[in-house]
């Protein structure tokens, strides 16, 4: 990514403690952000965030899979990010897939302690496994926030076809698809996490930094927040340390941020549902 | 008992998610599938945890400096049974690196044995967590290496290896801010359970659906005593916010009691390096005096 | 720390607006122009006519080779792509950042195709101009300009294979100081008398090569760009911050409509995006006024 000149950071630092980033964005705005769904047909669930000029596609598809014998009826989150090169050309060859695995490894574990019962079929017989492709097609930033969200609508969206389990002669279960193509469930996507990035910037804490502004960030950390404000894990991410007193601070103000973007997304996805006629935009103007 | 039909289907299907079968599966099902309370109750009864003590205490720590007498600086840690080896070596140039850096950095790589799948995020957990304590402007192009072996990875492994880790810097002479010390605190319903096992951490990431309290989760932070910063924080599990702050507030305070033990070994272990040292120009000298009387 | 009130944080709600695509806006308009070509279109016959960049010859035909506009100069058929690496040319005024230190001279990424070159001996050093350049100015080159600053300077000579060689040998020209660098496509800027500008209270360079660097406006008119020291203390006020913002808002507006970036339209569209306050400048609706209130302005009709 672009190397800043020290003036330059401190520019950028002052601004963000004098609530007036380079961009004229106060400490909690986030830049504009777009959410389409359905983006990708052939796909049980998608949706595309655009957040500033960061642009991810989530991707999900569902499978079935024998349950262990500890979690019998729990269902799976799988998620995969796949940092394309057309992003950046710093995202090429081996360098774009370590910094894939990480994110990868963070997400997994972010989205670890959800509650997966609504995901089983039968109980310690099949339940679903779901999985997300991300793709990070443009970077300028705050890509896990725009993951979250790209992951939580697509969820939102998805339209799994319904399994059956009829009971056979010998007390086990038959399973099948139904036949109507339209008999589809939907994950609950109430509990869900939404990511909050939080950057501390010279004394002051932002959100959604851009690239330039992720570069002058002393401390940053990512947060999975509930509907409900609940953190679900929280992850520190490069050097930099900070005082527990600021550290408690950025907790509760992630939690009531989580929980405003919540709102914000859900109501979003309400009227794009309302839409009488829906277009895919997708990439066309 | 399982049939052989049934084992190997079971076998296929978790091959096909390339999952280690834990052996618990083949236990017979009255031991299998325990209530609730009988699992509790192997980890937590009457007050006390399975090795004795009460939530609130930390296993007995043991730290050794100089362990490895090859590297620049070592640390071997214990933890109850958690045993932790670091060796400290540098600063060394950064290969393959172009151009130019300002700050030095760290290499961290943690090893386990046997090798977990977590080695990797505990390398970039732990280099994560010394960079800020580091005093990196003093090796602008220059890497410093640490090597962490995980001999036994018996609960709060993370924590042992960042301690150990930074006791090692400190042994190496390399200049540090301050010492790093590092705790785990489990939570499970609304119970805390700090410096937990490896059989108390999985209780911590499970929940039980019908209780009260949904409350899980464990928290992993490594704090500089002096300096008053947090360097790294890791938590997983849902936990309620205020909960969650009073749990972070007693991870901290136990990282305090662990720095005044490391600052006591270590000056312990200057001592002993400053004897030898004395010892040997005291040696000289009379050697000296004995040569021109 | 017990019970941190939810109070602590003070009011800072967040604000984050999700928009629909089917509520998106554009700020391209297409425009009839009778002189459009795309790759592999006839221009016309070869004879008499001399070929420019972006064509090329095929069977006694001129053909172009890039999408862009043609223009001629006398019996010069040339296209010119509206999207291009900028091509230097001796005496234009750039902005640069510099990426790499070499022995006596530094490497610049100028938004060219390759990278710029700045030779020692083509900088002022401190202590005068007629100063040798010694062994220690070798040495010392990491003080005076390292990996990651920004620098004006005017372009001294082009190499054949087009890259540049800089020079800082004025005043006004040197390292950069306190402000947000802009980039918009080469083509969009004309070349023009002057490149420094003081409007609508803050300071800019307009780089010919489409790096534009906004700045506040210096106290002190002795203190030339020219400088080598650092100025890290000093703290930009929250007025001229907005109307960086501002100006920076109303560039990416401009350039994102394809419009020429020079001072009247800079100007023109800074008195319209004074309507609005500086946090809404990001919303797309936001820059279509701007853009669409600009050229009506300025008199352009598409």
């Amino acid at each position: 990514m672009v190397r800043l000149s020290p003036e330059e950071k401190i520019y950028i630092i002052h601004g963000v403690e004098d609530n007036i980033r380079e961009d004229g964005r106060s400490q909690t705005q986030y830049r504009p952000i777009e959410v389409e769904t359905g983006i990708i047909p052939s796909a049980m669930g998608s949706a595309r965030v655009k957040l500033g000029n960061t642009d991810v596609i989530a991707c999900v598809k569902a499978d079935t899979f024998t349950p262990t014998w500890n979690k019998p009826d729990e269902g799976k989150l799988q998620l995969h990010v796949d940092l394309s090169a057309t992003a950046s050309p710093w995202f090429e060859g081996r360098r774009g897939e370590q910094t894939s695995e990480e994110i990868t490894t963070i997400l997994n574990k972010a989205y670890e302690s959800i509650k997966l019962e609504s995901f089983c079929i039968v109980p310690q017989v099949k339940c679903w496994l779901v999985d997300v492709d991300i793709s990070v097609l443009s970077c300028d930033g705050n890509m896990y926030d725009a993951i979250g969200f790209a992951v939580k609508a697509a969820l939102a969206t998805t339209m799994v076809p319904k399994i059956v389990a009829s009971e056979e002669d010998e007390g086990e279960k038959e399973l099948q698809i139904t036949d109507d193509p339209f008999d589809t469930w939907t994950p609950n996507v109430s509990n869900i996490p939404c990511l909050v990035t939080l950057s501390k910037v010279g004394d002051s804490v932002m959100v959604d930094a851009t690239n330039k502004e992720e570069q002058c960030s002393s401390f940053t950390c990512i947060l999975a927040v509930t509907e409900t404000g609940k953190i679900l894990s929280t992850f520190k991410v490069g050097p930099g340390s900070v005082q527990p007193v600021t550290f408690s601070k950025l907790i509760l103000e992630a939690s009531s941020i989580g929980r405003s973007l919540h709102s914000e997304l859900l109501s979003a996805l309400k009227k794009e549902n309302g839409l009488r006629k829906r277009e895919i935009h997708g990439f066309l103007n | 008992m399982l049939d052989s039909a049934a084992i190997e289907d079971f076998i296929l299907d978790q091959k096909k998610y390339e999952e280690n079968i834990p052996y618990e599966s083949f236990l017979p099902e009255n031991v299998k599938f325990k209530t609730y309370e009988a699992k509790l109750s192997e980890v937590y009864k009457d007050g006390k945890r399975a090795d004795g003590r009460t939530r609130d205490e930390s296993r007995k720590m043991y730290i050794k400096l100089g362990a490895l007498v090859e590297a620049r600086g070592s640390c071997y840690l214990e933890i109850g049974d958690t045993k932790v080896l670091c060796g400290v070596s540098g600063p060394r140039e950064i290969p393959y690196l172009q151009g130019y850096t300002e700050l030095g950095s760290v290499d961290c790589v943690v090893e386990s044995n046997p090798a977990s799948p977590s080695d990797k995020a505990y390398s970039d957990a732990l280099k994560r967590a010394l960079e800020p304590s580091f005093c990196r402007h003093e090796f602008p192009n220059l890497e410093i290496s640490v090597s962490v072996m995980i001999l036994d990875a018996s609960g709060s492994a993370l924590a042992a290896a960042i301690t150990a880790a930074s006791l090692a810097l400190a042994h190496a002479r390399l200049p540090i801010f301050d010492i790093l010390t590092s705790v785990t605190v489990g939570l499970h319903g609304d119970l805390l359970f700090i410096d937990p096992t490896d059989k108390e951490e999985a209780l911590c990431m499970s929940y039980e659906k019908n209780s009260a309290s949904q409350n899980h989760g464990l928290i992993t932070l490594s704090y500089m005593s002096t300096a008053d910063q947090i360097t790294h924080y890791y938590q997983n599990g849902e936990m309620d916010l205020q909960l969650l702050l009073d749990t972070m507030d007693i991870g901290i305070s136990r990282c305090k009691d662990i720095y005044a033990l490391c600052q006591q070994r270590l000056m312990d272990e200057v001592k002993i390096s400053m004897k030898t040292v004395t010892d040997t120009q005291n040696v000289e000298d009379s050697m000296k005096n004995l040569s021109t009387s | 720390m017990a019970g941190l009130d939810r109070e602590d944080i003070g009011d800072k709600s967040v604000s984050a607006s999700f928009r629909l695509a089917s509520d998106r806006i554009s700020l391209l308009t297409p425009c009839e122009h009778p002189e459009l070509y795309t790759p592999g279109q006839d221009i016309g016959p070869e004879t008499g006519l001399l070929r420019g960049h972006g064509t090329y010859q095929d069977n006694g035909r001129i053909k172009a080779s890039v999408a862009g506009v043609l223009e001629h100069v006398n019996k010069l058929i040339m296209i010119r792509p509206l999207k291009s690496r900028y091509n230097g040319e001796i005496g234009d005024v750039v902005v640069g950042r510099i990426t790499e230190i070499q022995q006596k001279r530094w490497r610049v990424d100028a938004n060219a195709r390759l990278d710029a070159v700045l030779l020692l001996s083509s900088v002022n050093l401190p202590g005068g101009e007629l100063r040798r350049r010694s062994v220690e100015d070798e040495r010392m080159m990491r003080q005076y300009l390292s990996e990651g600053d920004l620098i004006s300077a005017e372009v001294q000579n082009v190499f054949s294979e087009g890259t540049m060689s800089l020079h800082t040998r004025n005043l006004k020209y040197g390292k950069l100081s306190q402000g947000v660098l802009v980039t918009v496509p080469a083509p969009l800027i004309k070349r023009s008398k002057t490149h420094f500008h003081t409007i609508c209270g803050i300071s800019l360079i307009i780089g010919t090569n489409g790096y534009i660097w906004l700045y506040p406006t210096p106290k002190s008119t002795e203190e030339g760009a020219g400088g080598f020291a650092r100025n890290l203390e000093l703290r930009v006020e929250p007025r001229e911050r907005e109307a960086i913002a501002r100006m920076q808002c109303c560039i990416n507006a401009l350039a994102e409509s394809r419009m020429m970036v020079y001072d009247t339209s800079l100007v023109a569209a800074f008195e319209v995006a004074n309507k609005f306050s500086v946090k809404e400048l990001l919303k797309p609706e936001v820059k279509l006024e701007i853009v669409m209130l600009t050229q009506h302005m300025m008199g352009l009709n598409c």
